[in-house]
């Protein structure tokens, strides 16, 4: 939000330069900083709307800081003096529990005139566009004390006399109203809306109407000075997607107390530029707000802030933000605090203690370790899994690619499962492009992409992703591995990057079971955990996915020294051509069925193709040497075996 | 000459050869075809058959043990010749080594320490619901302080609270993990979070927070510069000053934000901090946000705010790692380019 430093400077004359007020706002209060010319740029969180988005507030939280005074323009405070009851104009609140007060002056205008020069630059510096004298001065005034104002043309509003009547009310479904920028609004029922008995004049709090808009020829006008409930203006605004500076302001929340100083001050000032002259005002106001006492102990306060400040600095602290001090009966507390009425963010005694905290100094808090009784820390699974993933893999030589947790298609190829809440993407009711309407069920369709996109850079590569997959069924950190070459196989390498992942997680039930001509589900313990395959057709290019939860879940520490052999082992190499094409998974199986006693392990040393390559079988005894017969008996069985099933010539 | 006694000298003389040329005049002299040995062969056709089965197979031993003696010198001299030539000025091999993302980087090196200071770590779901992101954090329906955390809302869900969305931050775990475990505790929660929003340089759709939430029968502000100041001396060198300041989060009370600045050291890291605090015209970098607990926080994770206190801070991982690794723009940690994730 834009402030004029000049008009800081006329509620604060004492103000210090530009640079040391923005230091201290920026340390004790709100974000600020210096713009050019006379203009400051100061940030004000949505608590502090109620009090300190104004000239008037930011000149009380500089009082508070500097121990300055604050000197208040004329006309500004409560109405004294004020023609009233002329029964020039009724107001009718239809709804009190959406209007808290509404206070209106009538004014009769002498002479035209254009804004001086002085106030079309105070409007520019924060940021408002100068239009006429009226509007301006309304502006103006909201400035100076955060109160938004309208003003209607009198004679503009519908009836006469006693029967001129202005009506707060809740719009009827699907009423339209011509905003002073020429757009038409349509209404919902229940957005609040100011009206005479022909029509709508305004959006309550939120946009002026053509009705009754003030023109070269307005003779008389009303100054609206009204409070309208916060979530009323805010949900209203929202919908018709129309953020003004009134309704940002009554969004958060205003004081109705604020109404009166406003209204009365900018009667002031159109008496002083525009020559008008009071002839009626009116205050709706039933319930009057009061200001909150909250109990304060400075105890609780050297708990909170971590360092004693003694009862009476405090104390002093919060007089000089306008608080007022007064005893207290109950032992718990050192004092009362009475808050100013238009302070609503203060509720509670935390809020005093962060009042005295901040104006004290944040920067003054000593930095103290917590005295604390030890408990172990710990570090959830899940994420001790994905550590050791990234590092298995780092060590590999894959490289991390993190990718957007949004998806263009509603559904994901990639996925083994069949459930179909498992198979159902969530969908974003907002989503911010239309090739990111749902979220993620898989993360391969990204390593897919990651492949094609780093394969003008590398010969070789080797990528991996560990993130959140969604889908109705829940959300889950998946695993993606991609391997591209040039020349060589991906698959095997891939699979064995896999296999090698889920050893190292002392996981030894693994099984790769073919699905379809391209890919295979990897299983621990039969059940699926994930899925690789090829996806160029020429095995140069493979990708897998796998739940890390399950690999989680499947991990186990429990490893066992085993003796070493006591015997050599023998080897036996088969080269076999095959007459047709064989998978070697249906070889290697085959030659499990044969049960050969001290067959120990079974590698392929030589893959030409499908019909060519070489098995290295190790036979291992554990209890004698073996014999080079007994070996040779069992290869041979095994041979046998594999004659059943297949036809091939042994090289 | 007996065979045992030619197998001695053929050795003497293998032994005595420097190179290959001299070896192959060993053989000749030994093994080659005019040799006394080839010649002590060819001549047992001539012998009694009974002698020559005694002869001929000491003869073919000491042919092969000859033989034998000379390979294995021949690789003797082969490999002293390969010594000669090796060249220590090539490059080095280029093994794949792999690269982890900056992001997991800097995540490890927030949790190394904030677990050197006994915090335990925890995640927690990215969909989350309207109660938890908001509600129960203080930021009720219908209040502006929403606009701080611009949303991405899922299809479905209608009731209000049960609502589901992807958190805006990590703070709905400072109430679920409290509904479960009892105090005293301290924890971090890193993870990745959403905002609906344009992005440009400094704006993204997804990215990661970590979280911070202490809670203690007196834990105050001062302890929680103490833990923030160690952790920032640790990540940005033991120089780093820091500023607090005022600011507003409807959970936390008070509420601060946290500013970082190097003076004094001349560390690359300190030098990466001023570059960017130069370009930004501020010689004060934001890092954090924080805050006390809010009492109405504790109650809605059914703790006695009369009881227990503590603070809680959230941290963004981008911002970190921008900051430590002069990275320009957050849109690079979402791209897929490996000539850029392989510079860590």
């Amino acid at each position: 939000m834009k402030f004029s430093y000049s008009l800081l400077k006329e509620f604060a004359p004492q103000l210090p330069p530009k640079k040391r007020l923005v230091e201290e706002l920026n340390l004790k209060a709100f974000e600020a900083e210096v713009l050019e010319g006379d203009a400051l740029d100061i940030s004000l969180p949505a608590n502090r709307y109620a009090d300190a988005a104004s000239h008037w507030g930011i000149a009380k939280e500089a009082s508070a800081i500097f121990d300055i005074k604050i000197s208040l323009p004329a006309g500004f405070g409560r109405a004294v003096n004020v023609p009233s009851g002329n029964n020039l104009l009724l107001i009718k609140v239809e709804d009190p529990g959406l209007c808290s007060r509404y206070d209106a002056v009538l004014l009769s205008l002498e002479k035209k005139s254009a804004s001086p020069a002085w106030l079309k630059k105070r409007l520019e510096t924060c940021g408002l566009r100068p239009i006429s004298l009226i509007v301006d001065i309304m502006n103006y005034a909201m400035l100076e004390t955060g109160q938004p104002l309208h003003a209607f043309d009198y004679d503009k509003i519908a009836g006469e006399g006693k029967s001129k009547k202005i009506i707060v009310r809740r719009a009827k479904a699907g009423e339209r109203m011509e905003a002073l920028d020429g757009k038409t609004y349509q209404l919902s029922a229940g957005d609040l809306v100011i009206a005479d008995k022909d029509g709508i004049l305004a959006i309550a709090g939120i946009k002026g109407g053509r009705k009754a808009e003030i023109d070269s020829s307005t003779r008389k006008i009303v100054i609206e000075s009204a409070n309208f409930l916060a979530p009323s203006v805010y949900s209203t605004s929202r919908r018709l997607n129309l953020v003004t500076d009134a309704s940002a302001r009554f969004s958060r929340d205003l004081s109705p107390e604020l109404a009166e100083y406003c209204a009365n001050r900018a009667a002031y000032l159109v008496k002083e530029l525009a020559g008008g002259k009071v002839i009626d005002s009116l205050d709706y106001y039933p319930r009057a707000a009061k200001s909150e006492i909250i109990g304060f102990s400075a105890e609780k306060a050297a708990s909170v802030l971590g360092v004693s400040i003694r009862k009476n600095e405090a104390a002093a602290i919060l007089k000089k933000l306008g608080m007022a001090i007064l005893t207290s009966k109950n032992k718990r507390f050192d004092f009362l605090v009475q808050t100013p009425v238009l302070r609503r963010d203060l509720q509670t005694m935390e809020d005093l203690i962060e009042e005295v905290g901040r104006i004290y100094g944040y920067d003054n808090i000593p930095s103290r370790p917590p005295h604390v009784s030890l408990k172990p820390a710990e570090t959830d699974d899940i994420l001790v899994a994905k550590r050791r993933t990234r590092d298995f893999l780092r060590n590999l030589g894959f490289s991390e690619i993190y990718s957007y947790s949004f998806f263009g298609r509603s559904s994901s190829d990639w996925i083994w499962s069949s459930s179909p809440k498992e198979k159902t993407l969530l969908e974003i009711q907002n989503p911010i492009a239309s090739d990111k309407k749902y979220l993620r069920g898989e993360l391969t369709s990204y390593m897919l992409a990651a492949l094609q996109d780093n394969s003008r850079h590398f010969d070789e590569l080797r990528i991996f992703e560990v993130g959140k997959v969604f889908s109705a069924a829940g959300e889950r950190f998946h695993l993606t591995i991609g391997f591209g070459s040039k020349d060589k196989a991906a698959s095997p390498a891939l699979k064995g990057v896999v296999n090698q992942l889920l050893l190292s997680f002392g996981i030894t039930e693994i099984f790769f079971r073919p699905s379809g001509s391209e890919s295979t589900l990897i299983e621990i313990d039969h059940n699926v955990v994930g899925r690789i395959g090829v996806v160029d057709g020429r095995d140069r290019r493979a990708v897998a996915e796998l739940d890390l939860e399950e690999i989680k879940n499947a991990s186990s520490e429990e490893f066992e020294y085993r003796a070493l052999p006591k015997y050599p082992s023998i080897s036996r190499d088969l080269s076999l051509e095959f007459d047709s094409a064989v998978p070697v998974g249906d070889v290697l199986e085959e030659i499990n069925r044969a049960k050969a006693e001290h067959l120990w392990d079974v590698d392929v040393t030589d893959y030409y193709d499908q019909r060519r390559f070489t098995l290295r079988l190790v036979f291992q005894a554990w209890d004698k040497t073996l014999r080079d017969e007994e070996a040779e008996r069992e290869a041979a069985s095994i041979i046998n075996q594999l004659k059943r099933k297949f036809s091939f010539a042994i090289r | 000459m007996n065979p045992e006694t030619l197998k001695q000298e053929a050795y003497i003389d293998i032994e005595a050869c420097n190179n290959l040329k001299e070896l192959e005049a060993v053989r000749i002299k030994y093994v080659g075809r005019k040799s006394e040995l080839a010649l002590m062969l060819r001549g047992m056709k001539d012998l009694p058959l009974e002698e020559r089965k005694i002869a001929a197979p000491e003869l073919q031993q000491a042919r092969r043990e000859i033989e034998e003696m000379m390979a294995s010198k021949e690789k003797e001299l082969a490999s002293s010749k390969e010594e000669a030539m090796v060249d220590l000025t090539r490059p080095g091999a280029r093994h794949a080594f792999g690269h982890l993302h900056p992001l997991t980087l800097m995540e490890k090196e927030v949790v190394d320490i904030f677990t050197s200071m006994n915090f335990s770590v925890i995640d927690g779901p990215e969909v989350e619901t309207e109660h938890y992101n908001f509600d129960v954090l203080n930021i009720p329906a219908n209040h502006p302080a929403r606009e701080m955390w611009d949303t991405f809302w899922l299809k479905g869900g209608k009731d209000s609270g049960s609502r589901k969305l992807l958190r805006t931050h990590t703070s709905p775990m400072q109430v679920r993990y409290m509904e479960t475990h009892t105090p005293p505790l301290q924890i971090i929660v890193p993870g990745r979070v959403f905002r609906y929003e344009a992005t440009d340089a400094s704006h993204e759709i997804n990215f990661y927070q970590v979280e911070g939430l202490m809670v203690g029968r007196d834990i105050g502000l001062a302890n929680f510069k103490y833990v923030i100041e160690e952790f920032l001396k640790k990540m940005f060198g033991p120089k780093t000053e820091f500023r607090f300041r005022p600011s507003y989060f409807p959970f936390t009370e008070p509420s601060l934000e946290v500013d970082v600045r190097l003076v004094g050291g001349k560390g690359k890291q300190s030098e990466s901090l001023r570059a960017i605090a130069e370009s930004r015209k501020s010689e004060w970098l934001e890092v954090m946000g924080a805050g006390m607990v809010n009492p109405k926080v504790f109650e809605a994770a059914g703790y006695n705010p009369e009881e227990w206190q503590g603070f809680a801070f959230g941290v963004g991982l981008e911002r970190l790692a921008m900051l430590k690794y002069k990275i320009p723009d957050i849109r690079l940690f979402y791209s897929d380019d490996l000539r850029i994730i392989n510079q860590f």
